[in-house]
């Protein structure tokens, strides 16, 4: 009894812009939404007052919302939502946007994510991240993500064959990605050897399998194809998108992501294949989730992930492009931002403003999203497929 | 490791309501989880009302205190003074046979995919915790290639 999804015609994905990042900021995140939201309507060239639906995500806004941030940022939308999902969070936001337009209940939404990052947030962020880490997790080492992570990982690797090395590969092409990516805190070449003699955070995962927190902003605008075209915006179409939460709740340690319920759709919906897309743009918490998307996104078998890897070449010009402009692994992880990473890197890719890092030819580009370790796995998942669009 | 560490300090000791129902549990010297009265689903965090069936008719059921070691991980780090302390820090995550899995400290004796008995004891917080302690395979009791695993600590 499924229904067939209306696609998204007529409907469009513009400006990608992000504040560039900075390991601390004295600011508040309403700084940083407000500097990403000024940003927007510049590169636009609209007014303000032109945007009638606002879409926001930040860990560190509290104890204000997004109705709050329309009374700090003077707006009046009549569309207004606040996406807590993190990682899944670009995405979902784009999914959103994307339906508020075509319906007629917004005509242009900013969707914008942004977080400060000082001395003690992160801390605070991940003591009370959820009811379930503060009683059944943090008391276990208080060690945030990192412990969730190593233990999906050393899961992972005993099933798998996976070795480190697999994971320092991606890291490794993420890095040289990333030196290409103005915005990006990392700007050192990272080698093999850098990445297998980092030390040890949580077994197996070692320094450069972890983000770095870091303040930052993310945004992007969508509205009609006919809106873009007057403003003579650059845009990108959006083909299929797909969201799952709390997906195999009954497997006893996360082996695979809610994507494998919805990968069918999403590619039926967009009528192209994985092996249509010039680059993914994955959601790189960790790199064992990287690998976790490859499969359940349809990339290669469940399991196969360490042979895939062995097989392709992850940089821009590789045989498999891949976080193009570095990740959060070597960009950095704003909060809420590192769920619009993708998304932004994948609308330049497809606009051809991707600079030194453009992939030859880009006209088709997957971005999946992740996020929010409740207890003991990510609980959001999403995938968007975009296409080239012409201006 | 440096000097300046603060040996004074207590884990963290944030809890939910029913999850300081724990606590008394722990004090009973009880291995209890909690279980629906309705459709007598047992789990892992608590909860204010059963994950399959939606009752809030919810009771500490004394389980068995068995599993399975799915995986483990050391610490070498972490964002707590009474940890960054005591590192290198092992945990892991159990499956529980009654069916649930937990986060809980383990025993450096415990390996992946060995089975484990799970107390529940109250730690420097008064704060009721699980342990996983390993269970030796028939045969193989007092195997020195599973006791003396290098850089294992609790």
């Amino acid at each position: 009894m499924s229904r067939t999804r209306r696609d998204y015609a007529g409907v469009v994905a513009t400006v990608p812009t992000t504040l560039p990042y900075v390991r601390f900021s004295p600011h508040s995140a309403h700084w940083w939404l407000g500097g990403v939201l000024r940003e927007l309507i510049v590169g636009a060239g609209i007014a303000k007052t032109d945007i009638d639906g606002l879409c926001v995500s930040s860990f560190t806004l509290a104890p204000d919302t997004a109705v709050a941030l329309t009374q700090h940022l003077g707006m009046s939308p009549r569309w207004l939502d606040h996406i807590p999902m993190g990682g899944a969070s670009g995405v979902v936001a784009l999914r959103r946007a994307a339906r508020a337009v075509q319906a007629g209940d917004a005509d242009v939404v900013a969707c914008i994510a942004g977080d400060t990052n000082q001395p003690d947030s992160f801390r605070d962020t991940i003591s009370a991240f959820s009811r379930f880490a503060q009683d059944a997790v943090y008391p276990y080492g208080a060690a945030g993500p990192n412990a969730s992570f190593a233990l999906l990982t050393a899961h992972y690797m005993r099933r798998t064959g996976a070795m480190r090395e697999d994971f320092g590969k991606l890291c490794v092409a993420q890095r040289d990605n990333a030196l290409r990516y103005p915005h990006a805190l990392m700007k050192k070449p990272l080698s093999m050897d850098d990445y297998m003699q980092a030390r040890p955070i949580a077994d197996p995962i070692h320094l450069f399998d972890c983000v770095m927190p870091c303040a930052g902003a993310d945004g992007y605008l969508v509205m009609t194809e006919d809106r873009a075209r007057d403003l003579k915006l650059p845009f990108v179409r959006i083909l299929s998108t797909i969201e799952r939460h709390n997906a195999w709740s009954n497997d006893p340690i996360q082996m695979r992501g809610g994507w494998t319920v919805d990968v069918d759709e999403l590619y039926g919906m967009a009528g192209v294949g994985p092996w249509d897309m010039d680059f993914v743009q994955a959601y790189d918490d960790y790199p064992v989730i990287n690998m976790m998307q490859l499969e359940d996104l349809g990339f290669c078998g469940k399991g196969d992930g360490p042979d895939f890897v062995r097989a392709n070449t992850f940089t821009v010009d590789g045989s498999f492009p891949f976080n193009t402009n570095g990740g959060q692994l070597s960009v950095g992880q704003a909060g809420a931002a590192g769920g619009y990473l993708g998304i932004v890197e994948a609308m330049r890719q497809l606009t051809g403003a991707a600079e030194g890092r453009q992939v030859a030819d880009a006209e088709h580009g997957l971005v999946s999203g992740f996020g929010m370790i409740n207890y003991d796995r990510g609980l959001c998942t999403a995938a968007a497929v975009l296409a080239r669009g012409q201006a | 490791m440096s000097t300046d560490l603060d040996t004074q300090a207590l884990p963290p000791a944030a809890r939910s309501a029913k999850a300081r129902e724990f606590n008394a549990i722990a004090a009973q010297a009880r291995f209890a989880l909690q279980g629906c009265t309705h459709c007598g689903t047992i789990q892992y965090p608590p909860r204010e009302v059963c994950v399959n069936c939606l009752s809030d008719a919810l009771k500490w059921r004394d389980v068995s205190s068995e599993g399975r070691l799915l995986a483990v991980t050391t610490l070498h780090h972490s964002n707590e003074p009474y940890f960054q302390a005591r590192l290198p820090w092992r945990v892991g995550m159990v499956r529980f046979d009654c069916g649930p899995s937990a986060v809980v400290h383990v025993d450096a004796d415990c390996i992946p995919d060995g089975r484990v008995r799970i107390t529940l004891d109250l730690d420097a917080s008064g704060q009721a915790v699980l342990t996983a302690h390993a269970i030796a395979p028939a045969g193989t009791v007092n195997s020195p290639s599973i006791s003396s695993i290098p850089g294992a600590s609790t």
